[in-house]
């Protein structure tokens, strides 16, 4: 029985085969052996999957955009409004301290990260001893819990009983940041704490970066006379380039988004000191029920995000080793 | 290689931000457009004895609805209920929203807040209870001219179940050490003078929080004026209140702003009340059910109470605390016969179950009940428990709870307030610059959702 359902397979086979050369078929209609309909049934659920889960939420939210939806009302309840939220936006003023906020927060914040892990992976990518356990430990902070982490740094940066307070007053501060509690000092203990959180990931990202490179270049490098700076400039950082890229583009990008550590740590407060776009869309949202302008705001971040990105995909162009 | 990837990249982003661009171009083109609003009839496909109902509310089962509803179900077994638990934060609100305007079966839901009986009852999710509650003596209070809770556009789409007076819970024992006397009719000032002797007792701070003579003077609607056209806040009382937080924090009577925010202490005053940390707290019901369980709270002082305090002695004032926990059944319930007859038993028998959680039911507030003590003070009451004065300072008409009947960008001006509240605290604003900043933006939150 299985050796005949074989042969007529096999036979099956041979003769679809045969069939391929003759000229009245088109030649798209197989592709490499299959019907042209194959590879599109495999991809269906794929497809299905993204049109469900990302296209059809990026156009509704789109939509919405240019509507008052309060979700109370229904779907029968929206109203169109055309370009008003986008024309309130310009004419809202925390709109704008809001989306400063966030290029403060993403535009520090990342080169920050960046520059510390890529020193922290250079520096783990040298032979010492218990290489790996520091490598755990740096890699560590980016798998705790926001809660947890956040709760640690409460307490470090406590203005008057905190660690990080004491030591500045021991070595001679006498007035040391009031960190979260202070309007100008919460944002950037937001990006210190961010800085913690991020460094150590993309220290293991560039030490696998760094293994991959060849040692070919340094060998080359050493007998032309280049020192170690030198090669860290034009060997090391341009190997680096496209890690970097991707390092400093998904960081702008999750940055931008930044929600949770905002929205435990100090609510978009002391006053609005640390209300970014992402936390506005939600006040706006999520309290004042305008989602229709809370998607506005999305849309705007979203563009903003996009050209940002764009940008930095333009700045290392050329920049790196292998361009 | 990396190139490559680069150029196919860009191309895709480019070509996206443009598709994107040129849709919302399109889109901002049309102009627009009137909406309908659809308000759903309600049908009974049982009767007051019979039905399915699902049941939304904030509290979580084991503190009291399970057995308010195995109770209900063994009263009326032809009526299934099952609860639904949502955490009433801004996530757990919209769910609810969302999923009555989404046609998830629900027929009972519970709205905290003014703000949430308005939204859901404008919108239609509510039936009205104006015509049913008039015809039952139960609840013929909540119908009468003066309103003593919610009203939408004159009608009644929601049932406060709880009574939630503000009061001040003391600790007793260290106010017989220090020999500290508090009278029932005391005013702001002497609570003041309190907060100041428990300090000097020995206490970290005197009290977790100050008075509010603004709502304590002007009652339900005081963020208002002009019956909702301006913000209150050039009201004198509003000032009073500001500078009186500033010198309770200046002496050391309460928390400062800074310690507040510093430790996260805004959601856990209670832990700092048993712990000794300070000696008194306005707060309501809540902190019973906190003092009560010895296992997470241990404390070994009893806990006295007082009434809200005057902003000034011998004048009428209101208390801040409202009549809340408000229950609506769902427009589109397809039982509302035995919708009303679950909202009459949460109401009515059933609500000693709901004690358990602190909650005391208008119908309980008439007429307490042994059942009633036993399952809101648990069972060290007398060990833990000043109920003599609980008595006094609960169960009183006098000064009448807040009734809120405008909600014109609320939430707005309460995020607002609160935000310049703590610059205010924080001293990184006066506080004449803080109101003139509030009434400024409060006014503009206003017009624009007028």
């Amino acid at each position: 029985m299985t050796v005949t359902e074989a042969v007529t397979t096999q036979a099956g086979r041979a003769s679809r085969s045969a069939r391929l050369p003759t000229p009245r078929r088109k030649p798209r209609a197989l592709v490499n052996g299959y019907r042209w309909w194959i590879p599109w049934l495999f991809l269906t659920p794929t497809i299905v999957a993204v049109a469900v889960f990302l296209i059809v939420p990026l156009f509704a939210g789109l939509f919405i955009a240019f509507t008052d939806w309060n979700v109370v009302s229904g779907i029968e309840g929206i109203r169109w409004v055309g370009a008003a939220n986008f024309q309130e936006l310009i004419g809202d003023p925390k709109f704008w301290s809001s989306l400063g906020r966030t290029l403060f927060y993403a535009g520090v914040g990342t080169p920050l990260t960046v520059a510390v892990g890529v020193a922290l992976g250079i520096a783990l990518n040298r032979p010492m001893p218990a290489r790996g356990l520091l490598r755990a430990i740096f890699f560590l902070p980016s798998l705790v819990n926001t809660v947890a982490a956040g709760t640690v740094w409460l307490l470090l940066l406590h203005p008057t009983s905190g660690l990080v307070n004491d030591t500045l007053r021991a070595i001679g501060l006498s007035e040391p940041p009031k960190w979260f509690v202070s309007q100008e000092w919460a944002l950037p203990a937001i990006v210190l704490m961010s800085v913690w959180i991020g460094a150590g990931y993309v220290a293991v990202l560039v030490i696998a970066a760094l293994q991959d490179m060849p040692e070919e270049l340094y060998e080359a490098a050493t007998l032309d006379g280049a020192g170690a700076l030198r090669k860290f400039t034009t060997v090391t950082l341009p190997g680096l380039v496209p890690m970097l890229t991707f390092l400093l583009i998904t960081s702008f990008i999750g940055r931008s988004q930044s929600f949770g550590l905002i929205q435990f740590m100090t609510s978009g407060g002391p006053g609005e000191s640390t209300t970014v776009l992402s936390y506005y869309m939600y006040e706006v949202g999520f309290h004042s029920y305008r989602f229709g302008y809370a998607a506005a705001i999305g849309v705007m971040s979203m563009l903003g995000v996009l050209v940002m990105s764009v940008a930095l995909f333009r700045l290392q162009r050329g920049r790196g080793l292998y361009t | 290689m990396v190139s490559n990837n680069t150029r196919i990249s860009r191309r895709g982003l480019l070509i996206g931000g443009l598709g994107l661009a040129a849709t919302t171009t399109l889109l901002a083109a049309c102009g627009p457009t009137e909406g309908t609003g659809g308000k759903p009839a309600a049908t009974d496909k049982g009767t007051e004895d019979e039905g399915t109902l699902v049941v939304w509310g904030g509290v979580a089962p084991e503190m009291g609805p399970q057995a308010l509803i195995d109770a209900f179900m063994k009263k009326y077994p032809k009526i299934k209920v099952e609860y639904v638990r949502f955490v009433n934060n801004a996530e757990g609100i919209l769910k609810l929203d969302t999923a009555l305007q989404g046609g998830v079966p629900i027929d009972v839901f519970f709205s905290y807040g003014t703000v949430d009986v308005a939204r859901r009852s404008a919108a239609g999710l509510a039936l009205d209870l104006t015509k049913l509650a008039g015809k039952d003596d139960q609840f013929k209070s909540f119908v009468q001219k003066k309103p003593i809770s919610t009203l939408v556009d004159g009608k009644l789409f929601s049932i406060p179940t709880s009574m939630y007076p503000n009061y001040v819970a003391l600790n007793e024992d260290a106010l017989d050490k220090a020999g500290i006397d508090v009278p029932f009719d005391w005013t702001i000032d002497d609570y003041h003078k309190v907060a100041k002797a428990m300090k000097k007792a020995g206490f970290d701070v005197g009290a977790y929080n100050a008075p509010k003579p603004f709502p304590a003077t002007l009652g339900g609607d005081y963020l208002y004026k002009d019956g909702g056209k301006k913000s209150n806040f050039d009201h004198p009382s509003y000032e009073d209140e500001l500078d009186l937080v500033l010198a309770m924090e200046d002496d050391g009577s309460i928390f400062t702003q800074e310690r507040i925010t510093a430790e996260g202490i805004g959601g856990y005053a209670q832990n700092y009340f048993l712990n000794g940390t300070f000696g008194m707290m306005i707060d309501g019901n809540n902190v019973i059910r906190y003092a009560k369980n010895l296992n997470e709270y241990p404390h070994d002082f009893r806990v006295t109470f007082r009434p809200y305090p005057a902003p000034r002695a011998g004048q009428p004032y209101f208390n801040p605390g409202v009549r809340g926990d408000d229950v609506q059944i769902s427009a589109k319930t397809q039982y509302p016969g035995a919708a009303w007859t679950f909202v009459k038993f949460w109401m009515g028998e059933g609500a000693d179950h709901m004690t358990t959680a602190g909650k005391v039911s208008p119908d309980q507030f008439a007429n307490p009940s042994e059942k009633m003590y036993e399952n809101l003070f648990g069972p060290d009451r007398d060990k833990l428990f000043d109920v003599d004065a609980f008595d006094k300072t609960f169960f009183t008409d006098e000064p009448p709870m807040s009734v809120r009947a405008i909600t014109t960008a609320y939430t707005e001006i309460s995020t607002l307030k609160s935000q310049i509240e703590g610059e205010v605290r924080l001293r990184t604003k006066s506080v004449s610059d803080g109101i003139a900043e509030l009434i400024q933006k409060s006014d503009e939150a206003i017009a624009k959702a007028s």
